[in-house]
């Protein structure tokens, strides 16, 4: 189970509203490189995940993930607030504000609501981490691009720390990836599903 | 039932106690009867943890006794049958 702990994990405090901004970031919580994605696709695919190392770093980094996803909500929440509704009509905000107002809502940066296709858990461990690395990656990027249309320091300092955590994400995935690929029977070149088809691992004996 | 699945059992029923309490008080912060059996129940929920983590390993990833291996690791994991 879960415990929350009181504090973000860096520290956020963005002084300047900026609601344009904010319709871009909010991608990082609800589109298709987010970490709402990231946490709950991390933490269900634990369950077909065999090497205990492998289940620890799905835990830890999924558990990581939720601390991400309240940070980006965070940088949301800050940018969106004590504007004006004059301020909001003028802005890319505004059809977000139609439905929202300034509440936090998974959708993308073009506002197509949160798709859970995005979990993507197959029940193969080599896919799946697979999918992971190229998660890390794809939510990096995202983080990148959002770094060109940022220029307040405010924001831009929590975007650099979180592009940085995708990498740690992405070396340690890769690590996670070989423990896997280690343990499969040298006959398996087409890398079976080690979850699932027994024979594909190099000893016959549970995880 | 072993003593491992004993203790948890106990510990599960000490932390839910406590979390269904914790839900009370956030909406009634400030009942002192509440606050008092949250005190109590908080006790019995440490000491028990503390006795499990010595004994079969931690529950957080901030538990593990320094050595020469991150035991945080190890097999069983929750969704696993204790065999």
């Amino acid at each position: 189970m879960w415990k929350y702990d009181k504090k973000l994990e860096y520290p956020i405090s963005i002084k300047n509203p900026n609601p344009d901004l904010a319709k871009l970031i909010t991608s990082q919580f609800g589109g298709p490189h987010g970490e709402l994605g990231a946490s709950l696709r991390y933490l269900s695919q634990r369950f077909a995940m065999p090497y205990k190392e492998a289940k620890a770093i799905l835990t830890d980094i999924g558990t990581e993930e939720l601390a991400h996803m309240e940070m980006v909500n965070t940088i949301v929440h800050q940018l969106t607030k004590n504007l004006t509704e004059k301020e909001i009509e003028s802005s890319s905000f505004a059809p977000y504000f139609m439905d929202h107002t300034v509440g936090i809502y998974p959708v993308d940066a073009s506002g197509v609501p949160f798709n859970a296709m995005q979990f993507a858990s197959t029940g193969d461990p080599i896919a799946d981490l697979m999918e992971d690395m190229a998660a890390e990656q794809k939510a990096r990027l995202t983080y990148d691009n959002i770094l060109r249309f940022a220029d307040d320091p405010d924001i831009i300092d929590p975007i650099r720390f979180l592009r940085e955590r995708e990498i740690v994400h992405f070396q340690r995935f890769g690590e996670a990836l070989r423990i896997v690929q280690d343990n499969l029977n040298s006959k398996n070149f087409y890398a079976f599903n080690p979850a699932f088809d027994k024979n594909s691992n190099s000893n016959n004996t549970s995880y | 039932m072993d003593e491992k699945q004993q203790l948890m059992q106990k510990l599960q029923t000490a932390d839910f106690a406590l979390f269904d309490t914790v839900l009370y008080l956030d909406t009634h912060p400030t009942d002192q009867s509440a606050l008092n059996y949250y005190d109590k129940i908080k006790q019995v929920s440490e000491s028990l943890r503390e006795e499990y983590i010595s004994k079969f390993g931690p529950l957080f990833n901030s538990d593990v006794e320094s050595s020469n291996m991150f035991s945080w690791v190890n097999n069983p994991w929750p969704w696993e049958v204790d065999a």
